[in-house]
C-alpha cells in the first residue's frame, strides 16, 4: 500500500520525509494547522513547532475562541454533560445552532431525569427554547418555546439580567412577560443549564451569555453547557494550554511561545495576508475532513484519508486515531479526555510517529522540544 | 544633533518586533549596536540593519520613513519623545504608551492604543480592530492618554477601555465601546453593530447614528446643552479637536442595565 506520496506521485516513507525536511529548511514561516489527532499527535505537531519555529492552530479554531475568549475574560460556570444528565432540573436552549449541533447532548438530557440534588429530584427535567427554529427533542419531553431571532438573543439575555438585579430596560425584542417567564425559569431552578452553541453568538454574545448564569448564580444554581461543532478543537486548545500556556494561535517563531488569536489564526495565515510560507496540514481522525481548504502555499499534509495527493508538495498517509490505532481523544460529553480503542488497528503510522520523524530530519528529537 | 531616522531597504518578509526602537532603550546604543537589534520575530533572527538604513543620533526623536502593516509595537511603553511613521504601521501600536507622541501618516493595524496609559497617537488613516482594546486575559483597555483617528475604525474600538479620550473622525466597525469601565470615546461617523454592549460606566458620542441601541440603554431625554457646550470646547482646545456635538443637539441614553447601567451613550437628536 502507498503510503507517502511527492508531488503527487508515489513515494518511500523516506524520501518524503527528507524532501518535507528540506520544505522545513527553507521556510521562512511553517503553519501547523488542521491539528485533528489525538493527544499524542497534538503533543507532537506542538514539539515540532516548537523546534521549527512554527505556528500552530486548529483548523476549526474559530468554532470554539467565542467561548475561549469569553471564559477567559470574564470567567465562566461550566459543566459537562455528564453531570447536567443527573443535576439539572431546568434546561434552556439558546438560540437555533443548539439544538442541532448539540443533538447528541440534549437528547442525553431529554432521555434522563436528574437524580442527585434534594430541589432537582423532586421536579423532574423542563426545557426551554429561546430561539425562532424549533428544537426536535424526544416527544415526551416538557418543553416549551419563546420566539426569538438569533441576532436577537443576545438582547433578550440582556433584558433577563436587567430584570434579575432589578434594572429598567427599553422597549426590546420580547415583550415583558416573555423576559419574566425566562428570569423565573431560570431563577426558581434547582440546578438550571443553559445550552448554547458559543460559535452562534460570537465573543461578546457568549460573554453575555456567561455573565447570565454568573448573575444567576447569586440567586440560583446555574451553569452552562456550550456544544461545539468541532469538539477536537477543544480538546487541541487543551493540549496547547498545557503544553504552551495558550489556547492554540500560538507562534514560536522566536523560541518561546507568542500568543496572538488575530494573527496567529488559521484564516488569517491561509489568507493573502498570512506569514506562513510552508503549510503542515494534520488530519488524521475519522469523520469528517478538516476545515481546513486550499492549498495555496507548499503544504506537507499527514492526514488518514489525504483526499487528493496530487494538491500537496508531500502528503502521508497515517492511521486514524480510535479507529485505526488506540488513542486518546477528547470526549465533550465529560468535558475531558477518554481513551479510545481502535477497532481496526490498520499498522499504518500515526499521526505522532509521523510528526516526530518529520522533527527528526529537523536535528534534535520532538521529545529534547518538548 | 539630529532624530534618529529608520528608512525601510524594502517590504519585510516577516512580521517585525520593532518595540525595541523606543527612546529609552535606544538612548547610548552607538549606529552598530540599533543595526545590531533583534526585531524579526521568524526563527532566522532578523536585525534593525537587514530591514533599515539608520541615521541621525538623537533617540528623543524617531522617524520611520516607508511604513508596513508588518511593523508591529511602535512606540510600545514609550514614556517619552516622539515618533513618527511614514506610511502604514502594523499591530499594536502604541500599546502601553505612558507619554510622548506617536503620529502615523498611513492606516494601522489591530489594537492600536491598546491598554496605553498617556500621551497621543494620531493616527491619519484607518486602524484595525480593538483600538485602544486589551489583549487576551488583560482586564483594562485604554487607561489614558488621547487616541485619535482620521479615518475608520474596526471592531471593539475603546473595549475595556478605563479612561482618556478615544476620537475617530469615520465610522467604527461593530460593537465600539463593548464592556467600556470609563473614559470617553468619540465617533464621528456611524456606529456599526451594538455599541455600548456590557458597558459600565463611559461615555461614547456616536455622532453620525447606530446601527442598533440595545434595549438595555434607556432614553434619559434630550442632553444638556451645557454640559456637551463645555466638553466640546474643551476638546476643540486639545488634541483632539473640533467635535460635532457641540453645534449638534444630542439624545442621551443610560446602560448597559444588562450590568451596571451607569454608562451613557450621546446620539443626534
Amino acid at each position: 500500500m502507498e503510503i507517502a506520496w511527492i508531488d503527487g506521485k508515489p513515494a518511500t516513507r523516506d524520501e518524503a520525509l527528507r524532501v518535507a525536511g528540506d520544505l522545513f529548511a527553507k521556510a521562512r514561516q511553517p503553519f501547523i494547522c488542521g491539528l485533528r489527532t489525538d493527544v499524542s499527535g497534538l503533543r507532537a505537531a506542538l514539539a515540532l513547532a516548537r523546534q521549527a519555529g512554527a505556528i500552530v492552530d486548529h483548523g476549526a479554531s474559530s468554532s470554539i475562541y467565542g467561548l475561549i475568549s469569553a471564559a477567559r475574560d470574564a470567567g465562566a460556570f461550566l459543566a459537562a454533560p455528564a453531570e447536567m444528565r443527573r443535576r439539572a432540573d431546568r434546561v434552556l436552549i439558546v438560540g437555533d445552532d443548539a439544538g442541532r449541533v448539540g443533538a447528541d447532548v440534549l437528547k442525553l438530557l431529554a432521555e434522563t431525569k436528574p437524580d442527585l440534588g434534594v430541589e432537582t429530584r423532586k421536579s423532574g427535567r423542563r426545557f426551554l427554547a429561546l430561539s425562532r427554529q424549533a428544537v426536535a427533542i424526544d416527544p415526551g419531553s416538557d418543553i416549551s418555546h419563546l420566539d426569538c431571532a438569533s441576532k436577537d438573543v443576545v438582547d433578550v439575555l440582556g433584558m433577563v439580567r436587567a430584570k434579575l438585579a432589578g434594572r429598567r430596560v427599553a422597549e426590546g425584542p420580547v415583550g415583558a412577560g416573555a423576559v419574566e417567564t425566562l428570569a423565573a425559569f431560570l431563577g426558581e431552578a434547582g440546578f438550571a443549564a443553559i445550552v448554547f452553541s458559543p460559535a452562534e453568538f460570537g465573543e461578546i454574545g457568549t460573554e453575555m451569555i456567561l455573565g447570565l448564569a454568573g448573575d444567576l448564580n447569586d440567586m440560583a444554581r446555574v451553569s452552562t453547557l456550550p456544544v461545539v461543532e468541532w469538539p477536537d478543537a477543544m480538546g487541541a486548545a487543551l493540549v496547547a494550554t498545557w503544553t504552551s500556556g495558550f489556547p492554540l494561535r500560538v507562534s514560536f517563531g522566536r523560541g518561546a511561545a507568542e500568543h496572538d488569536a488575530q494573527l496567529y489564526s488559521t484564516e488569517r495565515q491561509l489568507s493573502d495576508e498570512g506569514e506562513a510560507d510552508l503549510v503542515v496540514l494534520v488530519d488524521a481522525l475519522a469523520g469528517e475532513t478538516s476545515a481546513v481548504s486550499g492549498f495555496a502555499r507548499p503544504t506537507i499534509v499527514i492526514a488518514d484519508d489525504p483526499a487528493g495527493p496530487s494538491a500537496a508538495k508531500v502528503v502521508f498517509k497515517v492511521a486514524a486515531a480510535g479507529r485505526d490505532h488506540d488513542g486518546v481523544l477528547y470526549e465533550p460529553r465529560f468535558g475531558s479526555f477518554v481513551g479510545v480503542t481502535g477497532k481496526n488497528q490498520s499498522g499504518l503510522p500515526t499521526a505522532a510517529e509521523t510528526l516526530d520523524a518529520l522533527a527528526g530530519t529537523l536535528g534534535g528529537t520532538a521529545a529534547e522540544a518538548a | 544633533m539630529t532624530g534618529l531616522t529608520f528608512r525601510k531597504k524594502a517590504e519585510p518578509e516577516e512580521r517585525l518586533d520593532l518595540s525595541p526602537l523606543v527612546p529609552a532603550q535606544l538612548a547610548g546604543l552607538s549606529a552598530a549596536d540599533i543595526a545590531g537589534l533583534k526585531v524579526g520575530t521568524s526563527r532566522l533572527g532578523v536585525t534593525v540593519g537587514d530591514i533599515f538604513e539608520v541615521s541621525g543620533d538623537d533617540p528623543a526623536t524617531i522617524r520611520f520613513e516607508g511604513g508596513s502593516p508588518r511593523f508591529d509595537r511602535i512606540g510600545e511603553a514609550m514614556e517619552a519623545g516622539e515618533i513618527f511613521v511614514q506610511g502604514d504601521a502594523g499591530m499594536r501600536l502604541g500599546r502601553m504608551l505612558k507619554g510622548g507622541r506617536i503620529v502615523v501618516s498611513g492606516s494601522a493595524g489591530d489594537h492600536a492604543g491598546s491598554a496605553m496609559e498617556g500621551g497621543v497617537v494620531r493616527i491619519a488613516g484607518n486602524a484595525g480592530d480593538r483600538l485602544g482594546g486589551p489583549l487576551a486575559g488583560e482586564m483594562m483597555g485604554q487607561k489614558g492618554g488621547t487616541l485619535i483617528v482620521g479615518g475608520n475604525a474596526g471592531a471593539r474600538a475603546g473595549d475595556r477601555m478605563r479612561r482618556g479620550v478615544i476620537s475617530i473622525a469615520g465610522d467604527a466597525g461593530p460593537d465600539a465601546g463593548s464592556r467600556m469601565i470609563a473614559g470617553t470615546l468619540i465617533i464621528q461617523g456611524r456606529a456599526a453593530g451594538t455599541p455600548g454592549r456590557l458597558m459600565k460606566r463611559g461615555t461614547l458620542f456616536l455622532c453620525g447614528g447606530v446601527e442598533h441601541l440595545a434595549p438595555t440603554f434607556l432614553d434619559n431625554g434630550p442632553a444638556d446643552i451645557l454640559i456637551l457646550s463645555v466638553m466640546s470646547r474643551t476638546f476643540a482646545a486639545g488634541e483632539v479637536g473640533s467635535v460635532p456635538f457641540g453645534r449638534q443637539p444630542m439624545r442621551r441614553y443610560g446602560g448597559d442595565t444588562a450590568v451596571l447601567g451607569l454608562g451613557e451613550i450621546f446620539l443626534p437628536l
